[in-house]
């Protein structure tokens, strides 16, 4: 068996999702030059059809919803059906825009394929999509069956199913379709039981194919993609947003079709790309890596909700995309004695509480960089995973404490030791002083620098390393203050 | 039965009707976490967990004191956050390992130090936060009522605050203590380790703990 999934008035669909428009509603390519591309069916019941300009349906209906193609909204629903119908089967076609076949044969028989195809039926219900679903013998069977039907359609007999069909059905050209009408012919069945050569000698190769794809007997090749499942969702806002709390409705609604889509594949959320197109052309992009990867859709929406309760911009979003990156489930080993942090998730968002609060350079685990140059370290986002040991020598000496900035101060020098510290609040006699430290890098381009440092000890008690750059001096932090 | 007893009877039963009520918020007895640091380990069997100890008296001792709590982490395999209020902390004079454990807060001032001492301390996830007041001006501008809120937020926990401060600003701090200088400049040469088993402490002690516990069992 094959099957086929298809969305029906794709591009209207697409545009639709996330909306609630009740009533006639039509999607045009552009509001500017737009000719009607797809109506719904309160639209057809006022007389509105494809093809009719915006004049021409405004004038049938005022309240007419006109909607424009959004490349964004179709790519995410394209993507979702591909991820449907790959949890059919991994043999899958792309045949068109919104609609898709699987291959069926290597899987084991459903105990009812009406069964299975309502489950499909119902997925898409879920998320307010209206989705035909056809499983026939061939792929071109199951094509014809999807779109002549309004729900579900499984064809066990394929010659009594082509016989029953429509002419109009095997879309002809405009002469074959009327050479037909006028011999009387308007079913498949009725075409089928004129002589075979004959007819196509007189309609053609077109007709020949026609027939060809209704006879059950043609089970053609399918095109397989392989894609990269895309678990994303966009929308594009009529006007620009003002406030947070739409964007929030609207990634709690993509959220809750995504991971439900991430846990049919038993796959968890490694990353969420949030991106936002801003009014002036610029776009907003930020990326957060989930600290223990779920799908669970409250974690997931904290995590959203945080950094947008947070986030302050001067353009405005005309538009949200919310990506995941999914992964596989995996578990870690920890050791004997490690301790975990307890929830790893909630810890992650307090992180996140914290960068919002006092900036995303302030809060992390500090990594030393193998690099002379004072003051350099980089901030690392999580505990490293890995429980490796690290081999060092040990620690030696009392830490400093840095003064950031450093401190300007007035030296006294002798014979280019320091002998005095002249500068308020730090000033005292130098009583012993070590260095100097010679410190250099970078040297190859323009970014050279060079500095001498020296640990000093005052008569007052205070221990301190200076600097020496040129001849500026800088108390750059502190042992000891007394 | 005196009456002094009836009443202590009554309070009993009563302190049980309200843990078994409120299980949550039933304050757990104090336990013992030894840090490595031999002065603070004999003399009290080392800091406290769910309660506020505060750490004043010479930069350098309060460092020392720091190192040890660190290196205790690394061994021990748990992680410490420390809300450094001065931004003073200086990466490159601590060992990876002991770096890789820590969860550094830089703020600009005591104010946000408070505020994300409150965040990690509702967080729950790292046992020992360490807040960082040494040098910092506006440290009297906390108010009393922020210290309050983390002995009660902490009393419930198996968490441990530990305050570092140039001078005693913690009210009701359940241990405080009072480092000594740990060595003049020639101590740059000496091991951590040693400066560490030499530091000479000072420890005042408010109320009992019930017993003492590794800190592996606490985490």
């Amino acid at each position: 068996m094959f099957a086929c999934l298809l969305l029906p008035q794709f591009r209207l669909a697409a545009a639709m999702r996330w909306r609630d428009c009740a009533g006639p509603a039509a999607v045009v390519e552009n509001v500017a030059k737009g000719l009607i591309l797809e109506v719904n069916e309160a639209a057809l019941a006022k007389n509105i059809h494809p093809g009719f300009s915006l004049a021409q349906a405004m004038a049938r209906d005022m309240r007419v919803h006109i909607l424009t193609r959004s490349q964004a909204q179709e790519d995410a629903l394209h993507h979702m059906l591909i991820d449907r119908a790959l949890s059919l089967s991994p043999d899958v076609e792309e045949t068109a825009l919104g609609m898709c076949l699987a291959d069926l044969r290597k899987r084991p028989k459903p105990p009812s394929w009406h069964g299975l195809a309502d489950e499909i039926v119902a997925r898409f219900s879920n998320e307010k999509l209206r989705v035909t679903v056809a499983f026939a013998p061939t792929p071109d069977l199951a094509i014809l069956a999807a779109k002549g039907t309004a729900s579900v359609a499984v064809v066990y007999d394929a010659s009594a199913f082509a016989g029953a069909l429509s002419v109009g059905a095997l879309e002809l050209s405009a002469p074959a379709a009327e050479t037909l009408r006028d011999w009387g012919i308007t079913t498949v069945g009725q075409l089928l039981a004129l002589p075979r050569a004959e007819v196509i000698e007189r309609l053609g190769s077109e007709v020949a194919q026609a027939l060809q794809k209704v006879s059950g007997r043609s089970k053609r090749l399918l095109r397989l993609i392989r894609p990269e499942v895309k678990y994303a969702e966009a929308f594009d806002f009529e006007h620009e947003v003002e406030s947070t709390e739409p964007l929030m409705f609207l990634l709690r609604r993509f959220l809750v079709s995504l991971t439900d889509r991430l846990q049919s594949a038993h796959r968890v959320a490694r990353q969420l790309r949030l991106g936002m197109p801003l009014d002036d052309g610029t776009h907003y992009e930020r990326t957060f890596t989930i600290p223990a990867p779920t799908s669970d859709l409250e974690v997931l929406y904290r995590i959203l909700d945080t950094h947008l309760s947070a986030l302050r911009l001067e353009q405005r979003p005309v538009g949200i995309k919310l990506e995941i990156e999914a992964g596989e489930q995996t578990g870690s080993q920890l050791g004997l004695f490690e301790t975990a942090l307890r929830d790893l998730n909630g810890f992650g968002e307090t992180l996140a509480r914290l960068k919002a609060f006092l900036g995303e350079d302030s809060v992390g685990i500090p990594r030393k960089i193998d690099s002379y140059r004072p003051d350099t370290f980089a901030l690392d986002p999580m505990f490293p995973v890995d429980g490796s040991v690290i081999r060092e020598d040990p620690a030696c000496g009392i830490p400093l404490r840095r003064y950031r900035p450093a401190i300007f101060v007035h030296v006294e020098t002798n014979s280019d030791v320091p002998v005095s510290v002249r500068s308020s609040p730090l000033q005292g006699a130098v009583v012993e002083a070590v260095g100097p430290f010679r410190l250099s890098g970078d040297w190859w381009d323009d970014q050279a620098w060079h500095t001498d440092e020296w640990d000093v000890e005052l008569d007052t008690g205070a221990m301190l390393r200076l600097s020496r750059v040129g001849t500026e001096w800088k108390v750059e932090g502190a042992y000891e203050l007394c | 039965m005196t009456i002094g007893s009836e009443k202590s009877g009554r309070l009993d039963s009563l302190r049980a009707l309200v843990e078994g009520k409120f299980p949550s918020r039933s304050v757990r007895p104090g336990r013992r976490c030894r840090i490595g640091c031999r002065a603070l380990d004999d003399e009290s069997g080392g800091l406290r967990t769910g309660a506020v100890t505060e750490v004043t008296g010479s930069s350098s001792g309060v460092q020392v004191l720091l190192a040890a709590l660190l290196e205790s982490a690394a061994r021990e395999c748990f992680h410490v956050g420390l809300v450094d209020a001065s931004r003073s902390f200086y990466p490159a004079d601590w060992p990876a390992s002991q770096l890789n454990r820590m969860l550094w807060v830089m703020c600009n001032d005591a104010r946000h130090a408070v505020q994300a001492v409150d965040f990690l301390i509702r967080d729950g996830n790292l046992p020992f936060l360490v807040l960082d007041l040494q040098g910092v001006q506006e440290v009297s501008k906390v108010p009393a009522s922020s210290w309050h809120r983390f002995h009660r937020l902490l009393e419930t926990s198996d968490m441990a605050l530990v305050v570092l401060s140039s001078r005693p600003v913690v009210e009701g701090a359940a241990m405080r203590i009072v480092a000594h200088r740990a060595g003049r400049l020639a101590a740059r040469l000496s091991e951590r380790r040693t400066l560490v088993e030499q530091l000479e402490l000072q420890i005042f002690e408010r109320g009992t703990v019930e017993h003492a516990e590794p800190l592996r069992k606490t985490a």
